[in-house]
Order: structure tokens, then sequence, then C-alpha cells
């Protein structure tokens, strides 16, 4: 194991009087750890596991951990693919497994104890032929895939299949014109709500949409005036609204703005919409794009109004409260080497795809063992410290004590 | 009515390896802010000038001392990017000794040897052609009109010895505006470098294209672009080497293929690219998922090897070498709010930095006392003074 820590203060804002305390579940994009750290940035619990993080990891109510990993057989044409969905207990040791080289990004953990996840499906020729938009020849091997979700039990049998190609429309569901036609819809995040629908987004497509399950229908669909940018992430809140992170990526620019080329300010945000009118209810930017993550990103309403958000390219995670003050703040101090894959190079990053926090209380944690000490050995495993680290370390430690 | 906010803070400096790094001064203009400030490496104002109208663009040194400043006077074209009126020469006390008003004037001149001025003007693109353009966001034009972009050759006269006009040499057919950008200039150009035979070099933003143009005929004798997922790239420089150095903001990156990774690369971020333009190779560049500016932005090259970046929506410069390590980061704590322009609420945007050595020719025999500044600092607290003692005693132990 070889663990390369970015810095030594990973935790650069705290306020325990605002913050929603708690522990922060994490992983690096194809490193095959989970991370589980206090407030403080303490390491509480790691998983290691047995494929690279290809998307969500969620700590289940029984304190197991639902990973969506990539092994050997993901196949490498599609972005954020995996190829198991798997279910670890606390001490790593494999409870439950699904296999899939087409499943991708998120997953549902349904009320009713079976899974939805979300898959790449091949889109019919006679459909393919009529989607417009996207890149021209910028199909795979001339063939346009969409998304789909299929529901499992814990068996692994498949009890509900819906393919969005069926229910999209090749009029007006048309890709943005900067995006390749390789995947047409592109869906991120896909959530249960409570009367059983299916939220879910259509990146390329600029938005969110429900599904009611029973019909097969698209009920609700975001309105393009709301100009997301490829949003990722959307949940449900207890009021009913929606919160979703939008990236900003290839967002429209309005045209009213002035002059152009100062309003193209690509910035991410995260919104909370209200689904009955389609009107902003709150909303998270920083000034002048420091906030931007053009791909991935994490949005979570903690219980106490508060939201912690994961910008994924800079491997931060921050919780803002209601009136937008950041409380805590934590950078990913664990890279991963990134395989050379695709274009891109081998690389070291710290991307991650959402952070998510849980509370001391959660159901999760009873019984469990939460002792920092024992990973402090991960902490030291970079490299023994040094005069200078220690030097360092009061020196921190002054800065602290001053406030800093 | 304007408004004018400044905030001077104390440790503007972030990162500095002085061995690293090529020493000397650093001009810059912060956006729609009236003053030029040029600061040493530890963040000093060394020399500042108080001009008669904002930057549009930014200004630049010239090898007397005086400052050539591309400022934005009444009269500016709101609808039309990095647009300003005047290129003014002052001296090293603010004196003016030249100025050229032409209300067309944008982005980006070039001073040459013998006195003249290269720069880029906007000007109007025949109704003929008007409605053939392709590309861009529908309705998006100006009053329904499309602008075009030309650049002009001037002397210390003032006369026009030569003019290119972009709508003559662009092909419209294939020159197709970016399809999420308003239809509002064909052939938006942001940056201009001279080749030693005097060819140019121009950086055409939205069409994520470079090209040379030949003095003589006019004609656009080489490209570099797309193909290389460049996205609205900003400031052209021709390397002694004779490489092309140029910022790639990565906006609006175009993927080829669906195997090109837009989505989920390191390249959603903007990069200094080093080109070989006899293979189309890129030889060098600079990756950090930290820098992103969607506009504007620089990179020059320094005698030594490193390379200058100026992140403008951010007001902060880094300094890499061309081992890809941080020699200096700075960032800008002067901020201009003009109520007055665009309603904007501009922060510490910054269009370009540029570095001059500390013996360049300009700053023979002229004050850099930062002493004769200092009413800009507002006095430390006990706890500011404190810190920097710490953070000094950081710096030396290597963080």
């Amino acid at each position: 194991m070889n663990y390369i820590r970015r810095k030594i203060n990973d935790v650069k804002v705290y306020d325990p009087a605002k913050a929603y305390n708690g522990y922060t579940l994490f992983a690096t994009g194809f490193s095959k750890d989970a991370w589980l750290i206090n407030m403080e940035g303490e390491i509480v619990h790691h998983w290691k596991m047995k494929s690279m993080s290809s998307g969500e990891a969620l700590l289940l109510p029984n304190g197991n951990l639902m990973w969506l990993g990539r092994g050997p057989d993901a196949l490498v044409e599609f972005p954020n693919n995996g190829s198991e969905l798997i279910e670890v207990d606390w001490d790593g040791n494999e409870v439950w497994k699904y296999e899939d080289p087409y499943i991708n990004h998120d997953f549902a953990c349904l009320r009713n104890g079976n899974t939805i996840v979300c898959r790449y499906v091949e889109v019919p020729q006679k459909i393919a032929g009529k989607i417009k938009g996207g890149l021209p020849g910028t199909e795979l091997n001339g063939k346009i895939y969409s998304c789909g979700f299929r529901e499992i039990n814990k068996k692994g049998e498949i009890v509900w299949e819906w393919n969005h190609y069926d229910h999209l429309n090749t009029e007006t569901d048309i890709l943005c014109p900067l995006c390749t036609r390789e995947i047409w819809g592109y869906t991120n995040a896909v959530e249960e709500l409570p009367n059983g629908n299916i939220l879910f987004t259509l990146r390329r497509l600029n938005k969110v949409a429900i599904l009611d399950k029973d019909s097969g229908e698209i009920v609700w669909q975001s309105k393009p005036e709301l100009g997301l940018g490829h949003p990722h992430n959307s949940t449900v809140l207890e009021n009913g609204n929606i919160l979703l992170f939008d990236n900003g990526l290839h967002r429209k620019p309005d045209g009213k703005s002035i002059p152009p080329d100062i309003s193209e300010i690509e910035y991410s945000s995260i919104l909370e919409i209200n689904p009955n009118n389609d009107k902003l209810k709150w909303e998270y930017t920083d000034h002048l794009g420091s906030f931007y993550s053009p791909y991935c990103g994490g949005a979570e309403r903690l219980p106490n109004g508060n939201t912690l958000i994961c910008e994924t390219i800079k491997g931060r995670f921050f919780e803002v409260t209601y009136d937008k003050k950041i409380v805590w703040e934590y950078l990913n101090p664990f890279l991963a080497r990134r395989p050379a894959f695709w274009r891109m190079e081998e690389a070291l990053i710290a991307h991650v795809f959402r952070a998510h926090r849980y509370g001391p209380d959660y159901a999760g944690f009873k019984g469990k063992e939460f002792d920092p000490f024992k990973y402090e050995w991960i902490v030291h495993k970079r490299k023994n410290k040094t005069k200078e680290d220690i030097e360092e370390d009061k020196l921190l430690k002054r800065l602290k004590d001053l406030g800093y | 009515m304007v408004e004018i906010k400044e905030k001077r803070k104390t440790n503007d400096v972030k990162i500095y390896y002085k061995s690293l790094a090529y020493n000397g001064y650093t001009l810059f203009a912060p956006l729609l802010g009236n003053r030029a400030y040029l600061i040493d490496m530890l963040g000093n104002i060394c020399q500042m000038w108080e001009m008669k109208h904002p930057a549009g663009p930014h200004g630049k040194l010239l090898p007397s001392g005086n400052l050539l400043w591309m400022g934005r006077g009444p009269g500016a074209i709101e609808e039309l990017g990095g647009n300003a009126t005047e290129l003014v020469e002052v001296d090293w006390d603010g004196n003016e000794v030249w100025k050229y008003e032409d209300p067309y004037m944008h982005h980006d001149f070039v001073y040459l040897d013998n006195g003249n001025l290269i720069i880029l003007m906007y000007e109007e693109v025949p109704d003929k052609l008007q409605s053939k353009i392709k590309g861009g966001i529908p309705g998006t034009e100006v009053d329904g009109k499309i602008i075009g972009v030309s650049v002009r050759e001037i002397n210390r006269e003032k006369d026009t010895i030569w003019e290119w006009h972009g709508y003559k040499h662009l092909d419209i057919d294939n020159d197709i505006e970016c399809a999420l950008d308003p239809r509002f200039v064909w052939g938006y150009t942001n940056s201009l470098a001279v080749f030693p035979n005097g060819d140019l070099l121009l950086s055409l933003r939205q069409l994520n294209t470079i090209a040379r143009i030949d003095r003589k005929s006019g004609d656009i004798i080489w490209r570099w672009g797309p193909e290389h997922m460049i996205g609205h790239q900003h400031c052209v420089s021709i390397l002694e080497n004779g490489n092309i150095l140029l910022f790639d903001n990565g906006y609006h990156r175009q993927p080829f293929k669906p195997s090109d990774p837009p989505d989920i690369s390191d390249l959603e971020a903007s990069r200094p690219v080093e080109l070989n333009p006899n293979n189309g190779e890129i030889v060098w560049e600079y990756r950090n998922p930290d820098i992103y500016t969607s506009a504007a932005g620089s990179a020059y090259r320094l005698p030594n090897g490193n390379t200058l970046l100026c992140e403008s929506f951010k007001g902060t410069f880094y300094e890499i070498t061309y081992n890809k390590e941080i020699a200096w980061k700075y960032v800008s704590p002067f901020s201009f709010h003009r109520k007055d322009i665009w309603g904007w609420i501009g922060d510490n945007f910054v269009f370009q930095a540029h570095r001059y050595g500390s013996d360049f020719a300009g700053f023979k025999g002229k004050d850099l006392d930062p002493e004769r500044y200092e009413w800009t600092i507002r006095k430390k607290s006990k706890i500011e003074i404190e810190e920097e003692r710490i953070m000094d005693r950081l710096g030396k132990t290597g963080y």
C-alpha cells in the first residue's frame, strides 16, 4: 500500500458550533480505499476494496459499505463505468455482489431492499438514426447508447427494467452541441422518491427528470429556462424540493449579459429547486468561478440545514450553512494513481465523486469502534517524520493558536 | 456613479522560491481599474501609474520605461469583448507622451522596434456575408449584425500603413463559430504576435484556432487548433526556439471522437501549451486542476525558461518552471468595483501579467522604491505581524 498524502493540514475550516458534526465517507476515484474521517480529519475507519472506485460509495444503515467498483471487466469506452456493485461489512467481508460491465456512476438502494443500477444500453438503430445534436461523427463505432435502470433483488434477479431511449423524445431531447453523440441522455444520479418515483439526471440534455415507476412515464422534467450546465447528484429534500449540483459546463449563455466574453464565466452552483413551479429556492455559488467542477460533484443537505458540497476535480469538500458560510472545509489528501486510459495519461488525482456525512447517531455506527489511533500508521506511512515535519507541526500549532 | 474599492493585504505572495524564479518586476492592471502596478517578487508596489481611463485589457512597458496603456474611455462599445478606445503612452511619471484613439480597438497590440504599432480592431462585415456566417447561438447578433475583426499597423504619425480584414481571409464555409457562443463576432480575436519575418499570429478564440497570416497576401498560411482540443485560447507568443506558446483556457473544448475525454479529464482546466509549428505537436504543457479561467488569461515564457501565468478570474499569477514546479504565486489584492461599466463587480480580475527582469533597459535610472507606496498598505495588526514572523520561519523550513 502506498498512500500519497498531499498535505498534512487537511481540515482548512472547522466551526464546531455551526457544522453538522459527524463522520464523512469518501473514496478517491480509481483508488481501492474508502475512508471515514471525523471532523478533525482523522481517519476513524478504512475499507480496502478489491476494485477501483468508479462512482458512488455509500454507508448503509446496517453499517455495511455499498461500493461501485471498476474491476478488470469494465468497458473502457464509457465514462465512469464500473463492473461490480459490492456490499461489504464493517470489516470488509463481502456480503453481496452484482456484476455487470455496463453499470456506471450511481445506484439507489430502495426501501424494499432491492437496488436500482444505472447502465449503458445500446439504442436501436431506428431510434438512433433520429437523435439530434452533439458533435457530428462522434458516435461510438457508429452506435449510440443511452442509459437504463435495472432493479435487482438480493438474489441478483432482475425485477424491473426501464430504458431511456423508449421515453426520450428525438425531436425535443437534443444533445448539447459540444458533447459527443455516443450517449443520449447520460444519467449520473438516480434516487427513489418517497412515493416510489425515480429522480434522475440527464446530463447532456441539461435537465433532471422524474419517472413514475408504475407507468414508466416521465412525469416531470426541469425546464430549459433553469439554464443548467450538465448537472449531477439530484436528490429530493424533506420539503419536496430538489437539490442538485449544477456543474456549469457548457452552460448556454443567456445572450443578455454583456460583454459576452466576460459573462462566459464557467462556475458550478448548488441549486435547490421547487419542482412544482421550477423556482429557485436556494443557491450556493462562489464568485468568479472559484468553485468549479466541470464533471461529477456532490451536494448533500444535512439534517441541520447545512449542505455538504464535494468539488470533485479538486478533491475538496466543504460544508456551508443555509446562509452560505463555510463552516467546514477539507482537502482530500489521498491521491490516487489513475492509470492511463482513453487519451488520458497516468496521473495522480484527488478526485472524489461524492462525499457523505453521517451523524454520530447514524444507525450503521451502532456498536462500531472508532479509534483514530488505529490508523495513525497511514498518516506516517508517507515518511517518517523528519526534523522539518516536527518543526512544521509546532509552527502550525502556533498559527492555529493565533486563530489561523 | 463610480465605485472603486481597493484592498491591500499583506500576504499577497503565496509562494516564492528565489532560486527557481526569474526575479524581476511584474506589471499588471486590474480590469477596469485606473491603475497599473509594478510589483517586485515580494509583492511590494515599486511603481504605480494613475491613468485617466481604466484598463480595457492591459498595458505593456516599452524599452524606454514608458507605459503603453490600452484604455477604455467614453465611447467604448459595450457589447464587444475586450473593447478599448485609446492607446496612451505615458512616461515614468505618468505624463502623456503619445496617444492614438479609435473606439474599435480591442484586446491586444504589439510595439515594433521601429516604433510602429500593430493593433487588433473590430470592423463591420459586409451585408452580403452576414447571412452566410455559420455557427453560434441563433439570434444573438448585436442589433442583428455580426462584427468582424481586423488588424491595423500604424506608425508614430498615426498613419495606417497596413491593414488586414478578417472577413476577406476567413473561410465562410469552414470557419464556423463555436455552437455555444453568441453570434456577435466572426473570428473573435484576442491576441496577436509577430513572427521575425513580419507575419502575424492570431488567436481566434471562438474558432479554437490560432492562425499565421502572410504579411504580403494576407492569406492564412498555417493553422493549429480544434483537433488538439484547445478551448477558447488566449495569449499567443512566438518563442526564441520558433515554438509557439499559448494560454489554453479549456472553455468549450470540443472532443472529436467518443474516446476523447473532455468529460472526465484534467483537460477541463486551463493550461499553457508550447507547440512546435512544424509538426503541430505539443512539446510542453502544464496541467493543474486548480488553474481555470474560462476567459482571458496569459502565459509568457521568461528568459530562464519559466512561464508566467495569469489566471484572470482569480487575479492569481503563477510562475512555473520548465520542470513544472511553482516558483512564485501571487494573488492580486486589488479590487475595482465599477457599477457604471457592465454593472461589473470585477473583484480582482486581471487580464494579463507581464514580467520584466531587474536588468530590463526601461528600469535604468528609474525610481523603484516601494517606500513611495507604503501609504497603500493599511497598518498591520499585532496578530498579522506575529503571523508574518511565523510564515517567514515556515518559508525557511521549506514550506
